[in-house]
């Protein structure tokens, strides 16, 4: 894991100072109200229905056990003792008080946290691969670009006052799970066809919001020194023609495609030749140096020794442990160990909320477990990712202690959610109680298993916090003249096969969201194809049949 | 008496006259005192004229503007004027850098419009060197915060 230098302290530290500077100013009243937005948004502090919401950064979605009790103490000593997980692998806490934000800021820079660039028009938390480095079918590991762009883009004085905001997320493996294909810049890791070297394919303009927009490639195959200044050109270049007459038209994929793919990357491209040689290089040994700090742990050869019989007469013993193993743990590049995702989804609780208690749960049990570390995934959930197969069996009984070992990942009731119209002061309908609907309706585990890997998504506004465009279930709250409707999508991806969902037909009603879901997945149980996913049954059959299944 | 800007981290009193709304180059006499600062499409119809005038020349550019279009002119002015018509319009913090990296512009580049106390140390690690203040901003609180970091990544 990424550790400061005296430099990076330093700046974190100086942005604390700062923070405080301009919130007396605000508070005195010699800062308006007006100049204070830009300036706190910038800190990730919005203004909310019930009081502001500071959005703390996650870079890349990893944390240290002590980074994780820091954020539960927040949560207990500024908030309301819990906190909740962010699509972008951030926690933001929704209960603070203006004048302690200053205090929390320096209690987060203390284990080397901030909420640096979370919110405003600017570059904001670059994302990742929730199991970076562990992944056998990764080619390499990407956080050390990841941190090597948080850095380039932190306070960067020239991409500060975006036309919008500027999402980056990194994969390193094909098989996406960075959600790569709708970013305003998707880097994937990729081996060149002749030279073998390991470089970058970049693609620009993707996004969700209110026009979702599948990434267009700007570059088949980028070598790794130019990542900063290729960056760099793409910057600019929106940042000097992307429109600010209109912020819903502001958004890089609109410049993208305003300009066509081929222009775009010839500014680009044009912009680039006079920066590639200069400053931005990256020299093979920052590369080697920022790598040094993601290294694999010091692996113990389990396999060999009596873990797997003793993981084996474990699951023997307890089918609840064999079930929470099927759906919540997978596949290590280390024989011996496996990855463990903990749902973040217990059916009572909104998606991605997480106690106190929990926090420092787990971070015990990381330490306990997984090396100390643990990853906030995109899905709003999180990732031990180290963990030794013969301790998998004590893990969960800790989880279990915690209420964090409800075994639905991947399931119809992990889904990806946004705080909606409970908190936000964005949104036009809520989704919590909507995620809580859907729980009541689907409260058996076995046919949630029969149903299978089904990713459902739901955002209480156009703004699509929640990635409905590309659940496979997309769920979408609209306003109708003061009350709340739900207009449904099937067939999206956020994937290495992304895709933008189709809409199934008029919204629904508020209480008829989980009973219209119900019949999508009758229809797709009755018409699926032998180890058919819901997706690929409606890759294969269109919306026609579901559509008719839920309107008649 | 000129207003107070901050020019070289320091608070000193304006020596030009913006002048964009003018016709052309040829109202010389008004503020004889002052230099004057012409918009860019002024300085384009105006090249030769101006040119030959003796005393410093200043252009004005919008944010609409390229910047690339002066890059004959810049060893010829003493002065650019880089506009924020709002504080969150960030153009002009590429505009700047152009100027500096691209073009190799030694010379004052001024901040002039919605020019707010906490954006100055963006604007001067952009390449601006002086800042004509919002007329509500404190120029010395402003002074004060010129460098809150003393650390950058860029």
């Amino acid at each position: 894991m990424y550790q400061y230098s005296p430099e990076d302290q330093c700046l974190v530290n100086e942005r604390v100072a700062q923070f405080r500077d301009q919130t007396e100013r605000f508070l005195a009243g010699t800062l308006s109200e007006d100049e204070f937005r830009p300036l706190r948004l910038m800190n990730g502090l919005y203004i909310q229905r019930h009081a502001p919401m500071l959005r703390v950064a996650v870079p890349y979605g990893l944390l240290s056990s002590e980074q994780m009790r820091m954020l539960a103490h927040i949560s207990r000593k500024y908030d309301r003792r819990y906190g909740h997980l962010t699509t972008r692998q951030n926690m933001q806490f929704n209960w603070l008080a203006l004048k302690d934000v200053p205090d929390v800021l320096a209690d987060l820079a203390t284990v080397e946290m901030h909420s640096i660039q979370t919110s405003g028009n600017c570059i904001r938390n670059t994302s990742s691969d929730q199991l970076a480095g562990v992944a056998k079918d990764e080619l390499e590991d990407p956080r050390p670009y990841c941190e090597m762009i948080r850095q380039w883009s932190t306070l960067h004085p020239e991409f500060s006052f975006l036309p919008r905001k500027f999402k980056i997320a990194v994969s390193g493996s094909e098989n996406d799970r960075a959600a790569t294909q709708v970013h305003d810049i998707g880097i994937q890791l990729v081996e060149h066809a002749k030279t073998k070297q390991v470089g970058f394919k970049i693609l620009v303009g993707g996004g969700l919001g209110r026009t979702p927009v599948i990434g267009k490639v700007i570059r088949d195959y980028l070598p790794k020194k130019y990542l900063l200044s290729y960056l760099e050109a793409i910057l600019r270049i929106y940042n000097l023609a992307g429109r600010r007459d209109n912020k819903y038209k502001a958004r890089i994929k609109i410049l993208v495609n305003s300009l066509g793919i081929e222009e775009f990357t010839r500014l680009v491209e044009e912009e680039w030749l006079h920066l590639r040689e200069g400053s931005l290089m990256i020299e093979d040994a920052s590369i080697n140096e920022m790598q040094k700090y993601f290294q694999p742990f010091d692996y113990a050869k389990y396999r060999d020794e009596s873990s797997a019989s003793s993981l084996a007469e474990k699951l023997e013993a307890s089918p609840a442990f064999a079930i929470w193993y099927r759906q919540n743990t997978q596949e290590h590049k280390i024989p011996g160990y496996r990855v463990v995702t903990i749902s973040v989804k217990a059916p009572e609780e909104a998606p991605g909320d997480m106690t106190d208690a929990q926090m420092d749960g787990v971070a015990q049990l990381a330490d306990d477990y997984s090396f100390s570390r643990m990853r906030v995934t995109h899905e709003q959930n999180l990732v031990l990712a180290d963990v030794p197969e013969h301790k998998l069996h004590a893990l969960w009984k800790g989880l279990l202690s915690f209420d964090l070992a409800t075994p639905n990942v991947g399931t119809l009731t992990d889904m990806i959610c946004c705080p909606g119209l409970d908190f936000c002061s964005l949104a036009n309908a809520s989704s919590i109680p909507i995620a809580r609907q859907i729980n009541d309706q689907f409260d058996d585990l076995d046919y949630l298993y029969d149903i299978g890997e089904i990713k459902v998504k739901m955002s209480g506004c156009m703004n699509a916090c929640g990635h409905h465009h590309v659940g496979h279930i997309g769920i979408l709250g609209v306003d109708k003249k003061g009350e709340e409707w739900y207009q449904i999508t099937i067939g999206g991806s956020a994937e290495e096969d992304a895709a933008l969902g189709k809409i199934i037909g008029p919204s629904v009603a508020k209480e008829n969201v989980a009973e219209t879901i119900a019949t999508l997945l009758t229809t797709y149980v009755d018409l699926r194809e032998e180890q058919e996913t819901f997706l690929q049954s409606v890759r294969r059959l269109g919306v026609a049949p579901f559509k008719e299944a839920v309107y008649g | 008496m000129g207003k107070t800007i901050i020019k070289d981290d320091r608070l000193v009193e304006d020596s030009w006259l913006l002048d964009l709304a003018a016709e052309g180059a040829d109202t010389a006499g008004e503020s004889a005192t002052k230099n004057r600062v012409v918009s860019l499409e002024q300085w384009q119809q105006n090249r030769e004229r101006l040119l030959a005038s003796s005393g410093p020349r200043g252009v004005a550019i919008s944010n609409d503007d390229d910047v690339l279009e002066l890059a004959d002119d810049v060893a010829h002015l003493d002065l650019i004027c880089v506009e924020f018509p709002a504080a969150g319009d960030g153009r002009g913090y590429s505009q700047a850098k152009l100027l500096r990296d691209r073009l190799g512009f030694k010379n004052e580049i001024r901040a002039i419009g919605e020019v707010l106390t906490d954006q100055l140390f963006l604007m001067r690690r952009s390449g601006i060197n002086a800042f004509d203040l919002q007329a509500d901003q404190d120029p010395e609180a402003s002074l004060a915060r010129l460098r809150p970091f003393s650390v950058s990544y860029q």
